[in-house]
């Protein structure tokens, strides 16, 4: 017998929650950290294991929605967060055509690739950070701040997805 | 003993749709909407639009430094109270003293321009207004002011404060404003060495420090020399101080050298500043 799943627009509700206190953790400072430029990337660490864990049965036209609402909330230019979220999902998709990430250490492996791939997608587009300076130093720390937060986000998504 | 498998069907022919084609057509509405803002700034507009969605947010950022500041009013003694209205009342002295010599010197300074028929100066009104949190949104520092156009601020206008110039208004919503950093690779402002000899362009950075870019070699600028700004184009007023020469670096072409400057003031260092905003 089929069964209606009654869960879905609580999960839902769940990721709005989360997307919403990402946007407020974006715009707090960490603190003992003086330079505002490396605070996380709580976005690319949000959608990584949304994208990975396919929270949802979430499709790129989700993807490209979540990424035009982060920059009219945030971003500097309208599409930019959409085609970071993009090219991730995307290349989330070409990575599983080709390989198989079933051990955990391979799955870290997964999270890494697309973080690398994100910080170079927002690098690339972005008007704030010049490549030519050192901000490619910047955008490296900010790599670092963001691996954490983005395995937090994967602990989040675990827990909702095995409820 | 057998292994207990899974539920999950292995699946030998993958029917879902593939995402590929999507991606190229959202690719290039992504591309298309980023090159259209860049180049017409429908960002600030739809901003503009959506800022009272961001209104709790700000509220709730806003929140704890807000029950600092009161608890400590609160928990501040009599005494101390005292004394810093002592002092606020003696430094308001002093200011007033110089400000009745500044209109005298202002009096002094427009008969002189009407005897030798020099355009009059544009007046300039000045809005206080407060620095509010979020300092960064993204890890990109911002600089956001609790006036907006309910205040009429306007866009453009240049904003200091007593240690020098801070930036311009790029951004305003009903009740706050956001000000692009004279440190912001976006800013320029066009300037002049105290001893008044050499013009240039301080462009920001991104970085706490501003730079000239090119500056003729036969320019006689010492370390130490600051630079104001020479009023040219009408948005800032000639004199507001900018920052000092803290390095001169040759550059590959001889002809020229590279200035860097340090500003006076930073956004971090202040809570208040002064908008100007033109009459014109």
């Amino acid at each position: 017998m089929i069964s209606k799943n009654n869960n879905l627009p609580q999960s839902w509700f769940k990721f709005l929650v989360i997307f919403l206190v990402t946007i407020l953790l974006s715009q707090i400072n960490l603190p003992f950290l003086n330079d505002v430029r490396l605070i996380p990337d709580y976005f690319i660490a949000l959608i990584i294991p949304a994208i990975i864990f396919r929270f949802k049965n979430i499709n790129i036209f989700i993807v490209f929605i979540l990424g035009i609402l982060v920059d009219l909330f945030i971003g500097e230019l309208i599409g930019q967060y959409a085609i970071t979220f993009l090219i991730i999902y995307i290349s989330n998709f070409v990575l599983h055509k080709f390989f198989v990430f079933k051990s955990p250490s391979q799955v870290i492996f997964l999270y890494f690739i697309l973080l690398e791939i994100g910080f170079l997608v927002i690098g690339a587009t972005s008007i704030s950070y010049l490549l030519q300076n050192s901000d490619m130093y910047i955008l490296f720390y900010k790599n670092i701040m963001t691996i954490p937060i983005c395995f937090i986000y994967k602990l989040i998504f675990e827990k909702m997805s095995n409820k | 003993m057998a292994k207990k498998t899974g539920t999950k069907k292995l699946k030998l022919f993958n029917t879902q749709a593939s995402p590929i084609l999507p991606f190229f057509l959202l690719l290039l509405i992504s591309i298309s909407l980023m090159s259209f803002d860049h180049r017409n700034h429908i960002n600030y507009d739809i901003k503009q639009y959506i800022s009272a969605l961001n209104a709790p947010i700000k509220f709730i950022i806003n929140t704890p430094s807000t029950i600092i500041q009161n608890l400590k009013i609160y928990l501040s003694d009599q005494e101390t109270l005292h004394k810093k209205i002592q002092s606020q009342k003696n430094e308001i002295n002093l200011l007033l003293l110089n400000a009745q010599k500044l209109q005298s010197l202002e009096n002094e300074n427009e008969n002189l321009r009407k005897i030798l028929q020099i355009k009059e100066i544009v007046k300039k009104e000045v809005i206080i207004a407060e620095i509010v949190l979020p300092n960064q949104i993204n890890g990109i520092p911002q600089v956001i002011i609790n006036k907006g156009a309910k205040d009429n601020i306007k866009p453009g206008s240049a904003v200091m404060n007593n240690q020098g110039l801070i930036g311009q208004v790029t951004q305003v919503n009903s009740n706050s404003s956001k000000i692009t950093p004279i440190t912001s690779n976006q800013f320029a402002v066009s300037a002049i060495s105290n001893k008044g000899s050499i013009n240039g362009i301080i462009s920001g950075t991104g970085n706490p420090l501003l730079e000239i870019r090119q500056l003729p070699a036969y320019e006689s600028l010492a370390i130490g020399d600051y630079f104001l700004t020479s009023g040219l184009g009408g948005i800032y007023p000639r004199g507001i101080k900018i920052g000092k020469v803290t390095k001169i670096i040759p550059t590959y072409n001889t002809q020229f050298n590279r200035i860097i400057i340090t500003p006076f003031s930073s956004p971090l260092s202040f809570s208040e500043v002064m908008l100007i905003r033109s009459d014109k």
